[in-house]
């Protein structure tokens, strides 16, 4: 029965194979093993015979048409499926793991990944002694009520959930800054669970973690004391000081910047908190940027005309909406939300679009009012397809639809005053390589 | 009309117009090979007959986009075997629409599966080691509560 379709020929030419050349198996890609030699080859034999008759009967079967999909084909399939299950098909067989390692089908994904929110939140279900920081992320498509699920980590990674604080992200990699060590940094991708520890030159805080398309390389612009600016370049995993913004005033560095046109744009801080008026920077220059090609700082007043306090410009944010720089203002008293967007960049032209009055306390749909919320908060962390992501602090995440005037709860860590949200995409990006892969 | 061959010897009927929706027959019409009849040795009969009528449907009712939704569903509701054979030769005759369709229903059957059950699917075999697929399952385990 089982020499059916198996030819006896077949068989002599394995065992003359198998005694002339032990390594024939490494040619076609099977794995060396180790029992091969040691005199014990004759079983070592057998046994690889019989692997190879089950392989040839599986595949002569009706279905055996599966087997011939080419790689643009799976490469295609694999492309439509987010980061985590491709990274599950790794596992498939060899074929897979090398099509989805590769550099092109890396590029290709990222670019078709959807964006998700990455949450760090104080974990008071982890309660032992003190709430601990833990990693959250917002997963849209999931059918849960709360929509945010939390992330582990492997134990071996030499970076503990409690003291280290998220700041930025880009290509699917996460920036965090050593709470304690507070010149020490990690660039973690929390898919391949691959970690980087970097120093800098000294205490400080990272501005901007962007990625640098002229050169190729994912890079940290870096503050120090003495307010000093640095870059640290991923591929070379080198330091360089570059000059300082001649203004005096460094860029909102706890915020991450909106990158578009080749710059990063952030609104100018005045480097810690502050109440009167002088220390904040005027409203003149209330934006700063950075332009990835020159290296230099330069500032550009914000829109909306001089603020009647400067304190406001706390609650500015600048994000990128459709490849155009978006400036989202939400007043004090979080009743009102003014988004402006830059139509002209050259020009410097910026249009009031819209001027929101998000009624998150009432009106058609209002969020329930929960617990206590001594901090009452409203920030835009993304704006998408006409949604805006909103960091309601106690109330969650909520996505509100500017046209129909609806929210949608999106969820909440366990527990939600002193969280933050990062902007993230899921992505499979190789920290052990120099550089990003390229296209 | 283009008279097409599929590799079991069946022939069929197309226009023209609605031939060109695959790339391949397109510039097989270009280059002057049709004169008589286009080979397609890397088809079979049934599934050509499938995809000619994907083509027709989405050459006549072009503006009707409800209408084709509905089609598609419909269409992908094949068995395995045969969706495969499908995006081999949709990949063939260079068809995109058809081809994005059936990627992505395979990408969306396959996206709650586990390892195995996506191995099954595409009846391939395992071929690490024990010790490989355990390094594997650790190196890229994203674990959610």
């Amino acid at each position: 029965m089982l020499f059916r379709h198996v030819d006896i020929n077949f068989f002599l030419l394995l065992f003359i194979l198998e005694y002339f050349f032990k390594d024939w198996t490494l040619l076609i890609g099977w794995p060396p093993q180790t029992w091969f030699s040691g005199g014990r080859w004759c079983f070592a034999c057998i046994a690889l015979v019989l692997r190879r008759i089950i392989s040839a009967l599986s595949f002569r079967g009706s279905d055996n048409v599966v087997a011939q999909l080419p790689d643009d084909v799976v490469i295609d399939i694999l492309l439509r499926l987010p980061a985590d299950r491709v990274a599950d098909c790794r596992r498939v067989c060899r074929r897979w793991r090398s099509l989805t390692s590769s550099d092109y089908f890396i590029i290709l994904h990222l670019d078709r990944s959807a964006p998700l929110i990455f949450v760090q939140a104080t974990d008071l279900t982890d309660w032992r002694g003190t709430g601990k920081l833990a990693f959250y992320i917002l997963d849209q498509a999931s059918n849960r009520r709360n929509k945010i699920k939390k992330l582990r980590l492997r134990p071996e990674i030499k970076m503990s959930q409690g003291d280290t604080e998220v700041l930025d992200s880009c290509h699917g990699l996460l920036l965090f800054r050593d709470a304690f060590a507070r010149w020490r940094y990690y660039v973690f991708n929390p898919l391949t669970q691959e970690l980087l520890v970097l120093d800098g030159p000294n205490e400080g805080a990272s501005c901007a973690f962007f990625y640098d398309p002229s050169a190729n390389e994912l890079k940290i612009l870096y503050l120090c004391i003495g307010f000093q600016f640095f870059i640290y370049s991923l591929g070379g995993r080198s330091w360089r000081k570059i000059k300082s913004p001649p203004s005096g005033s460094p860029p909102q560095y706890d915020t991450p910047p909106a990158i578009c046109n080749g710059a990063l744009h952030w609104i100018t801080s005045c480097g810690r908190i502050a109440d009167a008026e002088e220390d904040i920077p005027p409203c003149t220059s209330g934006i700063t940027i950075f332009g990835m090609d020159t290296e230099d700082f330069s500032t550009l007043p914000h829109p909306g005309g001089e603020c009647n306090s400067r304190v406001n410009h706390r609650n500015m944010r600048l994000l990128v909406v459709d490849e155009h720089l978006s400036f989202c203002n939400v007043y004090r008293g979080y009743t009102v939300i003014d988004i402006w967007l830059l139509e002209d960049y050259a020009s410097w032209a910026w249009v009031r679009k819209w001027c929101l009055r998000p009624n998150l306390y009432g009106g058609p749909r209002p969020l329930e009012s929960e617990c206590y919320s001594f901090s009452r908060r409203l920030e835009v962390v993304h704006f998408q397809n006409g949604e805006l992501w909103l960091d309601c602090g106690e109330r969650g995440l909520v996505l509100y639809h500017l046209d129909q005037n609806t929210f949608k709860k999106l969820g909440r860590p366990p527990t939600s005053y002193e969280h933050r949200c990062i902007h993230y995409t899921k992505s499979l990006v190789p920290l052990h390589r120099a550089a990003l892969p390229q296209d | 009309m283009i008279v097409l061959n599929s590799s079991d010897g069946a022939t069929f009927e197309v226009e023209e117009s609605v031939a060109v929706q695959s790339q391949t027959i397109k510039h097989m019409i270009e280059d002057n090979c049709a004169d008589t009849s286009i080979p397609l040795p890397n088809v079979n009969g049934v599934t050509l007959a499938r995809v000619l009528e994907y083509i027709k449907k989405h050459a006549e009712a072009k503006d009707d986009e409800e209408g084709l939704k509905s089609f598609d569903a419909e269409f992908v509701k094949v068995d395995q075997a045969s969706l495969f054979e499908i995006i081999l030769a949709a990949n063939y005759l260079d068809i995109k629409g058809l081809l994005d369709l059936t990627c992505q229903t395979v990408a969306d059957q396959i996206k709650d599966l586990t390892v195995e059950e996506v191995r099954a699917i595409f009846n391939i075999m395992n071929d690490f080691t024990p010790e490989e697929e355990a390094k594997l399952r650790n190196d890229h385990a994203w674990a959610f509560e």
